[in-house]
């Protein structure tokens, strides 16, 4: 019952912070200049923003904006990115590559980050340790832009292993699961997984040594486990605790793109599609894109916190 | 229980990882698209029956764009992306292409098979306004040909176009391009009447010094309420704080903060208005008028019937015209206007968003339709867009057309990033790419460079009025010097401080120096004299040569007028230092300058979100210039310019008084030089005063210029006039319209007024650097402004798709363009 209350206070709370971050938005935009064009044009664009509401106070175009979405669930138009786009369907034809690409990249990242720490855990301050964590430091610290032009121009480039464009639709096939798309996406993919191998295997590595050097690993010693039996069963199982967590919070950025990577290997993303509808002054995009990034960060903060309890069953929600 | 589960996770996880491995890592070498779309043979999605025209060989040619258009709807496009994918998909009524001869060009007559001027035979003159005695210039008859299909074989014929028209001028759809019809000289009786049907009964305001006869009442609107007015507030006009309050205390930007609608000049609202005139350095006691509107007539509600474009029979439309219009006003104008569209697929796409009514048409594989050569079968929206041959199209079977259009395929990829589209370019995935300047010092000598000049002409564009920059020091708080800008001297200083040629050298991608506001793209009578470059002309540059202080002659510095015009630089450290200083003792004595303060001049330079390299790199070189050219003045060392980003409306901002300089530019019109200087001096052609960038503390419809010619025939006399009247007097309609000789005396003295104000100064002219990739010829190597290097049209191919990729293959995948 307990947990049940605490949910429901959690969405309560879900709801009015994306209520507060959906206005805040809504009015940030809106007071960015809006370019006028030069000559002739001026007249027709300014006829044209009278016509869709521009002019009226800010609070008045919000609740016009807020009765639309209520009564029609309708968050207005794209007229600077995809015209006459209703703002909602400018994410869905963007969200396919952007899911796949950080999709590939978490299955990808998420056993190997792990391996490497356990494997540095298991090996500390030794020379593979040492190898691993001066690896990481520097995966770590170099942003992931750096590697994505460093494998795009030696491995795509250079030697021709791979395309250094991700794939359209209509080159491979018509389909996102072809051999040419997922080709195409590999070095984008690895671009992204870097950083995050690099953290998951800093993480797992910090988490395990701890564990290994428990007192319960000991007692588990002197019963006559092997070591490696020792780690697998009672290490490996405290140490996850607090990894998988931050793997759940790596699954659910899925949904956000890379403004950069996609910039570089021309990915239609959503990423790109947030920083443009800025630049455009795409309101109703903005805002859009602002509410669905809301959403799903809210959510999964929501389910990381759940997810403590469900993975260590001393954690309780809701309890003081 | 809980360390199976665990392992569950990393065992399905890493099955993953290898599923995904083998999927990939057999892929070996990489394929290029085209053989990768062969292998695998995509279907098409196009909605119309395929064309089966040209499956093999094939010829694709590659282009790209940093993002995918807006729409290539004709009546709504608006950006150059847009108009990329646009123009595959249209053939106009006439096009202009290369001579036979291949030294000039000439008409080609495509969706139209002629027009005739029928204005001496028109029997309904009186109806539609024609004067009785016209004999030509009024109406006009486009006759069709009669094999013109859409790309999913519907006929197009008069009443396709004629519909296209009212869509394109329809009321309610405020389209983005319904001026390039109502708003020219080849405009239809009644097209800007039927466009603005929806203010039907409301006052017409005009500008008040447009009055030729008395006027009752004076109006005023800040916002954005009528065509001659903008949605700025007026908070930004008012610099001091002495200037918010009126005599009573009363905000003055808060009485007219959400006026929306004209109120009448009062004595109060005429005082406010006195006040913000003098905000931009104008004391005159008549200035309100620059802010006034009369009301001239109500707008009227006006029938699709009594507009002047009309269907005659099945194949011919006809055109009235309201004013006299020549042979190369109508083709120039038609040219021009995208006006054919899918009248059903437009209309379904129609929807009431707010206010506006608008449509979708041409903006999706599915509201796509075509009437030119080429036809989309595919577009994913920020990746790609794939266009065939349309089948349909007439041009297929017409031997004029024979060797032309040899591509089967054209490809537009979606490739923000310079870098990846270089990488593309030089694995022959791209056939196009625009360099920036630092790919110069790889390609500079590359035979595969093209240039492609633009009209475009970049300058300094000044604020110039005391209490202005008095305001923007105030505001920046930081005891630097700002108000030396007024001084016509200090800015002469700094356009001579330039060296113009190093600038474009080191900083641009291949632009040429500008020390005029018109380059070498420019006509003045290029419907009787193609050759006829503004630039070249003796009126032109024996105004240029003056400006600058050169003489020729027997004697003199030199012994030609070209001779001296081509030794013009702008770049005279000498000059700029006097020019300074000079500047320097006059901004001491009215105290505007004290010694050792510094001068800060800020820059917008654009309205994006970061400085490019090459603008970062000509601040540096601005800065140099300036301080080389201060030496041994009052100002030596003491002058910093910051190049700055992110104002989308920095004309505006200038205008305002919120911004002392900016980087600005205008292009296009280049085929009328006479009426491209309106765009500079004449307020209600810019659509304002603000519209004119050059005013803030400069006034066109005020200042005179006196100018000496042969008006009337009767020998060579002077008149004066104000710059905005002798720009009416050169265009269409204006008292010397059409005498060339005469117009252009007048226009290269407009030029060199403008540019002895200072408040202006060109230092570039664009030009667009481009490469083209060994798979392709271009129609021809001599770049001609009215068809460039050919377009599409006459590209030809090296090689099949398949040739080009074993080609490229046999180079190891990568080609050397240097």
């Amino acid at each position: 019952m307990r947990m049940f209350k605490y949910v429901c206070k959690r969405i309560g709370l879900l709801i009015v912070t994306f209520f507060v971050i959906v206005t805040i938005c809504f009015s940030l935009i809106k007071l960015l200049e809006n370019e006028v064009p030069l000559g002739m044009q001026a007249v027709v664009e300014l006829a044209r923003r009278e016509a869709l509401g521009y002019n009226k106070p800010i609070i008045e175009q919000y609740g016009i904006f807020l009765r639309n979405v209520i009564t029609k669930w309708e968050w207005g138009y794209s007229w600077h990115i995809n015209y006459m786009m209703p703002a909602q369907e400018t994410i869905t034809p963007r969200l396919p590559s952007t899911l796949l690409v950080n999709a590939y990249s978490i299955i990808f990242c998420i056993p190997v980050g792990i391996a490497l720490g356990i494997w540095a855990a298991i090996k500390k301050n030794k020379i593979t340790d040492h190898i691993i964590s001066t690896s990481v430091m520097l995966f770590v610290s170099v942003p992931s832009f750096v590697y994505a032009f460093l494998m795009q121009y030696t491995l795509g480039f250079r030697l021709g292993f791979f395309p250094v464009i991700v794939s359209s639709l209509h080159d491979a096939g018509g389909s996102w699961f072809t051999r040419t798309m997922l080709h195409s996406m590999i070095l984008p993919v690895l671009a992204l997984s870097f950083g995050s191998i690099a953290g998951l295997a800093r993480y797992t590595r910090a988490e395990l040594t701890e564990a290994l050097t428990s007192e319960y690993m000991l007692l588990a010693r002197s019963k006559g486990l092997t070591r490696s039996r020792a780690i697998s069963t009672h290490a490996m199982k405290n140490a996850m605790v607090p990894v998988l967590p931050y793997i759940f919070g790596i699954v659910l950025s899925v949904f956000s793109g890379s403004i950069i990577i996609e910039a570089i290997f021309a990915i239609n993303g959503v990423g790109q599609l947030y920083i443009r509808s800025i630049h455009l002054r795409d309101y109703d995009v903005f805002v859009v894109t602002s509410a669905f990034y809301t959403i799903i960060t809210l959510a999964s903060y929501i389910l990381v916190d759940l997810s403590y309890g469900f993975l260590d069953p001393r954690i309780r929600m809701g309890e003081r | 229980m809980e360390k199976k589960w665990i392992q569950k996770i990393i065992a399905t996880a890493i099955a993953a990882v290898m599923l995904f491995a083998a999927a990939c890592g057999s892929a070996g070498t990489p394929a290029s698209a085209e053989q990768t779309a062969a292998a695998e043979a995509p279907a098409s999605a196009d909605p119309v029956p395929a064309c089966g025209a040209d499956a093999d060989p094939t010829y694709t040619y590659r282009f790209y764009l940093g993002a995918s258009p807006l729409t290539w709807n004709p009546h709504t496009w608006e950006l150059d992306s847009d108009f990329e994918t646009m123009w595959l998909l249209q053939t106009p009524l006439w096009d202009i292409i290369m001579s036979e001869d291949g030294e000039g060009w000439e008409w080609l007559f495509e969706e139209a098979e002629s027009y005739e001027d029928i204005t001496a035979a028109f029997a309904d003159k009186e109806r539609w306004g024609v004067p009785a005695d016209a004999a030509e210039g009024h109406v006009f008859q486009i006759n069709l040909r009669q094999d013109l299909k859409w790309c999913d074989g519907t006929p197009i014929n008069a009443e396709s176009y004629v519909s296209s028209a009212k869509l394109l001028l329809d009321p309610q759809l405020l389209n983005y391009r319904a001026s390039a019809l109502y708003h020219t000289s080849i405009a239809p009786v009644n097209s800007f009447e039927y466009f603005f049907s929806g203010k039907a009964g409301q006052p017409r305001f005009y500008e008040a010094w447009t009055a030729e006869d008395a006027v009752d009442a004076y109006y005023f609107n800040p916002a954005a309420a009528h065509d001659f007015l903008w949605d700025y507030s007026l908070h930004d006009w008012v610099g001091y704080e002495e200037f918010e309050y009126d005599g009573d205390g009363v905000n003055r930007y808060e009485k007219y903060e959400d006026l929306y609608d004209f109120i009448e000049i009062t004595d109060e609202v005429k005082a406010d208005l006195l006040v913000f005139a003098a905000n931009f350095g104008d004391d005159d006691p008549g200035a309100w008028l620059h802010f006034a509107h009369y009301i001239h007539g109500v707008y009227e509600e006006v029938d699709w019937e009594d507009v002047g474009f009309f269907v005659n029979d099945e194949y011919s439309f006809i055109m009235v015209t309201k004013l006299p219009n020549s042979a190369w006003d109508i083709m120039y104008g038609l040219w021009h206007i995208g006006i054919l569209v899918h009248e059903e697929t437009y209309t379904a796409g129609m929807h009431q968003v707010g206010g506006l009514m608008a449509t979708s048409y041409g903006t999706s594989l599915e509201t796509t339709r075509s009437h030119g050569p080429y036809r989309m079968i595919s577009y994913e929206i920020d990746k790609q867009a794939v266009y065939e041959r349309n089948p349909y199209w007439y041009g297929w079977n017409d031997p004029r057309y024979e060797n032309w259009y040899q591509a089967t395929h054209y490809v537009i990829d979606i490739v923000p990033d310079h870098g990846t589209a270089l990488q593309l370019f030089n694995q022959g995935l791209l056939d196009y790419l625009l360099l920036v300047s630092d790919d110069m010092v790889v390609y500079r000598f590359s035979d595969y460079l093209l240039r492609k000049p633009s009209s475009e002409t970049a300058r300094f564009i000044f604020a110039t009025s005391l209490e202005s920059l008095i305001a923007l020091e105030n505001e920046a708080g930081d005891g630097a010097n700002k108000r030396v800008l007024h001084y016509s001297d200090f800015r002469r200083g700094f356009s001579l401080a330039i060296d113009r040629s190093s600038l474009v050298m080191q900083a641009t991608a291949g632009a040429l120096p500008q020390l005029f506001l018109f380059n070498d793209m420019y006509y003045y009578d290029i419907s009787n004299d193609p050759a006829s470059v503004y630039r070249n002309s003796v009126p032109a540059m024996e105004a240029a040569v003056r400006m600058y202080g050169l003489t020729y002659g027997p004697g003199e510095d030199f012994e030609y007028l070209e001779d001296a015009y081509h030794a013009l630089t702008g770049y005279d450290v000498e000059a700029a230092r006097e020019a300074f200083q000079a500047a320097y003792i006059q901004a001491v004595s009215d105290g505007n300058y004290t010694d050792g303060q510094p001068v800060q001049i800020n820059v917008m330079a654009t309205g994006g979100t970061v400085l490019t390299a090459d603008q970062i790199r000509r601040q540096d070189m601005m800065n140099d210039f300036i301080t080389d050219a201060t030496i041994g003045t009052g100002f030596e060392g003491m002058i910093n310019i910051t190049y700055q980003f992110g104002a989308p409306n920095r004309y505006a901002d200038l205008w305002e008084g919120r911004q002392e300089v900016i980087m600005g530019s205008w292009f296009g019109g280049y085929l009328d030089v006479f009426n491209f200087i309106l765009n500079y001096v004449c307020p209600e052609y810019a659509g304002g005063m603000h519209q004119l960038t050059e005013t803030n503390g400069w006034d066109p419809t005020g200042e005179t210029i006196t100018i000496a010619a042969d008006f009337y025939g009767n020998g060579s006399e002077t008149l004066t006039r104000t710059f905005t009247q002798w720009a009416r007097d050169i265009t269409a309609g204006g008292e010397f319209s059409g005498n060339v000789p005469v117009s252009l005396i007048v226009m290269a003295e407009l030029e060199m007024g403008v540019l002895e104000s200072y408040q202006a100064v060109p230092i570039l002219s664009a030009t667009d650097i481009q490469m083209r990739s060994m798979k392709v010829e271009y129609g021809t190597y001599d770049f001609n402004p009215m068809y460039e290097y050919g377009y599409l049209r006459m590209v030809t191919f090296n090689y099949t798709d398949a040739e080009w990729a074993a080609f490229v293959a046999a180079q190891g995948g990568t080609l050397n363009y240097e």
